[in-house]
């Protein structure tokens, strides 16, 4: 597992990181979080899927674009991130965790669930199928974009 | 009137004595008066006493007051009158000649039959084998025939006795919830309850009373498995003071239909289809979805039973809830309405589906043998009874219907109130004499509690008792020793099926005056009265069969229920709802109840659809075009996550892998730290038996992969050493094993060298970023980090599940 990680991996690797998350958060959140922590895990939920959905978006799918033919798949993706951005601006806006606050990062761990599905479900299969698609290369590539991200995020927080 | 001479008067008083002794030595037809005392003859005397025990009782004073409202619901004790002796409620004068076996004279207003089990319990400690009779059998090998070659003989009693009694072993399995487990326990009440309640249990602080609780699954037979998808029964009979109080529950607080009219059309739905018997203990077939797609008010009861709920991890960490309103009633007969739920102090924890259903075929007993395991053991399973009471003009203002059994109060809107706590203490001596034989009836309740109008609770009022005739072959169930209450029975039921009391005297029915009145009414003040509940009409009403509009709100609190899930659980609801209907064989049904779910939750609907690779159907027409709007949209009381509890550890199982060559330091000292906190760390290894350690010592392995798969734990740890490492990872076993712990979301702890069997199971790359933000419960570390690895590793273990790895379809 301390292999590099091809393009699928990657993305599925900040999958499973959020999901972590979520869960955790929905655990806090049910039982009355007493150590106050969930405002952070939704803090950090949002920064991971922003900068996910930032490289999927400027390097992922642009390359499967070229490499399939499944725009359609794509445009949905792409509308998915869209509608996830809606909601982690929400989150972002309010000032603490409370039963609203915890209402809406479920509905964006649904959201989320839904997206990742498709994409284990639908994309990286045609992905990994696809013969002129380097995943290997890709990953070296979102690996570094995702870097740079992160390190601006930790900058501006 | 002419004088007359009065009769007798003339005769003497040694005539009148034999006379006297000559009329009470038979039994039919008597003298006109009774004016000897009868000094020296027993007989004489008794019927003397008998006649002015009589003759005490002029007239039923009690008759008057048979009538009217006023006295319906006050009811006087029946009068009585007090006997000279004990001499004339005697069956028999000859009850004075005593043996061993009719022992002496019935101990006075006793009855002797409800004394603690001891009464019934057989040990057969240095005792010789003896016939049903009692007879000592010499020989227990052979039959006794003619000649050691010759044919067995007719007269072999000894024989015929035990294979007679072997063919009649059987008695008929409850038609529902024939699987079952029971345990004896207490129930302590916290403070006294008097304010709303005159049952006994919850009369002052501290309290105990004894309790047998039975838990249950509903579809399958007796010997189908623990872990199928399934409601659980949870029933609680109390043994109070004041009689046997039954709180028949689920561990589901709703049910799928509203009236019991439609219950044996729910039951011939779920039970294996009747053309061949299949499937066992599942409710994933044609039948079940055909008749519940029909019954849009089971879609409520759908969500709870294609939930986690419906697949608990033991029976001490699922809720209990007595499903119907009931009611509690004061002294001073003001009653107010309550709803029961027993909340696990060892948290609300569930296995998973994939989990289930392999530990249904390497552990069919899993339930029962975990109830059985944590009491043997000391980790007593505890549950707290919280109430929610609540008046009759608050449950007018509820936007639902509390008659009505596929409604819910949330919390948020009556919270609950903490009564007692129940403690399950003690296994039973004999599955068959008490788990089986024990009779729960709904219709047991004593005075101060009480039923609302739920008119599916009415029917089972009925079925309860009704059902127990034909298992327990009769009417006199009740006296079957674990049904037995530990209060006072007197009654004139008489005979049937198995009698085992002895009623003395002739007297079996009331009023009577031959046995002084006895036993009497006991009135108001003592006995059961049902509460005077008025029928609420606000339109004139009569006989009818139709249920109140509210009961057509079908989808509101489904919607609730599901809304108030955390994402995972929701996420398993779905894909409890894709397995189940992608079982059943015809399209049509699966699409009837989609559409039904749309009407819950369209991500729902489009989850399950999706699963099944189909369209989403139109939603089904509603029966209530408007539902009044809900108080509560989200209650997280709903969520299992609500309830982590506050002793999750003890009764947990973890498995140490051992092969010959472990590092047997770590072994022990991560089995004495899990021991510690009530976890039971067993050594598995690839066969049963000693395993040389690195040290030079030997560990015994006392379960292997074989017999003791990898998902029957609750988490597993690796121990470290080259060789052992080994052997383990050319075992297939070892791999699935810790497959196994991954896939269902399980602490797992590898040490050193341990930490490559996790990478040749298949542990995929892409968990790096959450090992490394931690949480995953997964803990690789080398030797010299044990110490803070196993702190983490428990941890972990205390929260149950780790589903952040749980991806659809699985990773590994």
């Amino acid at each position: 597992m301390l292999t590099e990680k091809d393009a699928c991996q990657l993305l599925d690797a900040d999958h499973i990181a959020v999901k972590h998350l979520f869960v955790e958060y929905a655990r806090l959140a049910n039982a009355g979080d007493p150590g106050g922590q969930r405002g952070a895990i939704a803090a950090a939920i949002c920064r991971e899927l922003t900068v996910h959905a930032q490289i999927e978006e400027e390097i992922f799918y642009p390359a499967l674009r070229d490499a399939i033919d499944e725009s359609e798949l794509l445009d949905e993706a792409q509308a998915e991130h869209q509608e996830a951005r809606q909601l982690i601006a929400q989150i972002e806006a309010m000032r603490k965790a409370d039963d609203a606050m915890d209402a809406i990062v479920a509905a964006l761990a649904g959201a989320i669930e839904h997206h990742v599905k498709e994409e284990r479900d639908a994309l990286f299969p045609k992905a990994k199928a696809a013969a002129n698609l380097d995943l290997d290369a890709l990953g070296s590539q979102l690996r570094e974009r995702q870097q740079d991200l992160e390190g601006a995020m930790a900058g501006a927080a | 009137m002419s004088k007359t001479t009065k009769p007798g008067a003339a005769k003497s008083a040694p005539a009148k004595k034999t006379s006297a002794k000559s009329a009470a030595r038979n039994t039919d037809s008597g003298p006109a008066h009774l004016d000897a005392p009868g000094a020296g003859d027993a007989l004489a005397e008794k019927m003397a006493q008998t006649g002015a025990l009589a003759a005490a009782m002029p007239y039923n004073a009690n008759k008057a007051r048979e009538h009217g409202f006023a006295n319906g619901v006050e009811p006087q004790p029946g009068a009585t009158a007090e006997p000279a002796s004990r001499v004339p409620l005697a069956s028999t004068v000859s009850e004075q000649n005593g043996t061993e076996k009719t022992g002496s004279v019935a101990p006075e207003g006793v009855n002797a039959t409800i004394e603690p089990l001891d009464r019934v319990r057989v040990d057969s400690a240095g005792q010789m084998l003896t016939t049903n009779q009692g007879v000592r059998i010499a020989d227990n090998q052979n039959s006794l025939k003619f000649g050691v070659r010759g044919p067995a003989l007719l007269e072999d009693f000894i024989l015929r006795e035990k294979i007679t009694h072997f063919d009649h072993e059987r008695i008929p399995e409850r038609i529902v919830h024939a699987r079952g487990s029971g345990a004896h326990g207490f129930f302590e009440c916290y403070e006294p309850l008097t304010q709303y309640t005159k049952a006994a249990p919850f009369k002052e602080a501290g309290k105990i009373t004894p309790v047998f609780v039975r838990f249950s699954t509903v579809q399958g037979e007796r010997g189908s498995k623990d872990t199928a998808r399934d409601v659980r029964g949870f029933a609680v009979k109390f043994y109070t003071d004041e009689g046997n109080w039954d709180l028949v529950g689920n561990n589901m607080p709703v049910f799928f239909i509203q009236d019991a009219m439609k219950f044996p059309d729910l039951v011939h739905a779920v039970k294996p289809e009747p053309h061949h018997q299949m499937p066992q203990a599942a409710s994933a077939h044609d039948t079940f979805w055909d008749f519940v797609s029909l019954m849009p008010e089971s879609t409520h009861m759908l969500m709870w039973v294609m939930s986690d709920r419906a697949i608990p991890r033991s029976y001490a960490t699922m809720q209990g809830f007595g499903v119907h309103s009931f009611r509690l009633v004061n002294d001073a007969g003001e009653s107010v309405f309550v709803k029961f739920h027993w909340t696990p102090k060892a948290g609300t924890h569930s296995l998973v589906w994939d989990e289930a259903v392999k530990i249904s075929g390497a552990d069919p007993d899993y339930h029962r043998r975990d109830l059985w395991e944590r009491i043997e053991s000391g980790a007593y399973p505890e549950y707290e009874l919280g109430l929610q009471i609540f008046t009759e003009e608050q449950a007018a203002q509820f936007s639902f219907d509390i008659l009505d059994a596929t409604k819910i109060i949330p919390e948020e809107l009556v919270p609950l109130v903490p009564v007692g706590r129940l403690v399950l203490n003690r296994n039973p001596d004999n599955f068959f004499a008490e788990t089986e034989q024990v009779a729960f009836c709904t219709a047991h309740v004593v005075p101060g509690i009480d039923f609302s109008n739920d008119p599916l609770l009415a029917g089972r009022i009925h079925s309860y008792v009704d059902t127990q005739i034909t298992r327990l072959g009769g009417p006199n169930f009740h006296e079957i020793p674990i049904n037995a209450p530990v209060a006072q029975v007197h009654n004139n039921q008489r005979d049937g099926f198995h009698r085992q009391a002895i009623p003395r005297g002739r007297v079996a029915y009331e009023p009577n005056s031959l046995a002084g009145g006895c036993p009497f009414q006991a009135g108001a003040a003592q006995g059961f009265v049902s509460v005077p509940a008025r029928l609420q009409a606000t339109e004139e009403q009569a006989k009818v069969r139709a249920k109140p509009e509210k009961f057509a709100d079908h989808y509101t609190q489904a919607r609730l229920f599901y809304e108030s899930q955390s994402p995972v659980e929701q996420t398993h609801i779905a894909n409890a709802f894709r397995f189940e209907l992608s079982k059943v064989t015809v399209p049509a049904i699966r699409e009837r109840t989609v559409s039904m779910l749309r009407n819950a939750s369209e991500q729902l609907a489009r989850q399950v659809a999706m699963g099944l690779g189909m369209e989403l159907p139109d939603p089904m027409p509603l029966a209530l075009a408007e539902p009044a709007a809900p108080e509560v949209t989200r209650s997280p009381a709903l969520s299992l996550l609500a309830r982590p509890g506050d002793s999750p550890l003890p009764g947990r199982k973890v498995a140490l892998l051992v092969g010959p060559g472990v590092e047997g330091e770590s072994v022990a000292k991560v089995q004495a730290a899990l021991l510690a906190r009530g976890v039971v760390a067993r050594l598995v290894g690839p066969r049963i038996g000693p395993m040389a350690t690195l040290d030079g010592n030997t560990l015994e392995a006392d379960a292997s992969l074989e017999n003791e798969p990898g998902f029957l734990f609750d988490g597993l740890v690796l121990p470290d050493g080259e060789e052992a490492v080994a052997a383990l990872a050319q075992d297939g076993h070892t791999l699935e094993f810790i497959k196994d712990q991954f896939r269902h979301c399980k602490p797992i702890l590898a040490i050193g060298a341990a930490r490559g069997l996790l990478a040749k199971a298949g542990l995929p790359a892409s968990m790096d970023k959450s090992q490394e933000q931690g949480g995953t419960g997964l803990f690789m570390v080398d030797a010299d980090l044990l110490d803070e690895a196993v702190v983490a590793f428990i941890d972990a273990l205390a929260k149950h599940r780790h589903f952040g790895r749980e991806m659809d379809p699985p990773l590994l």
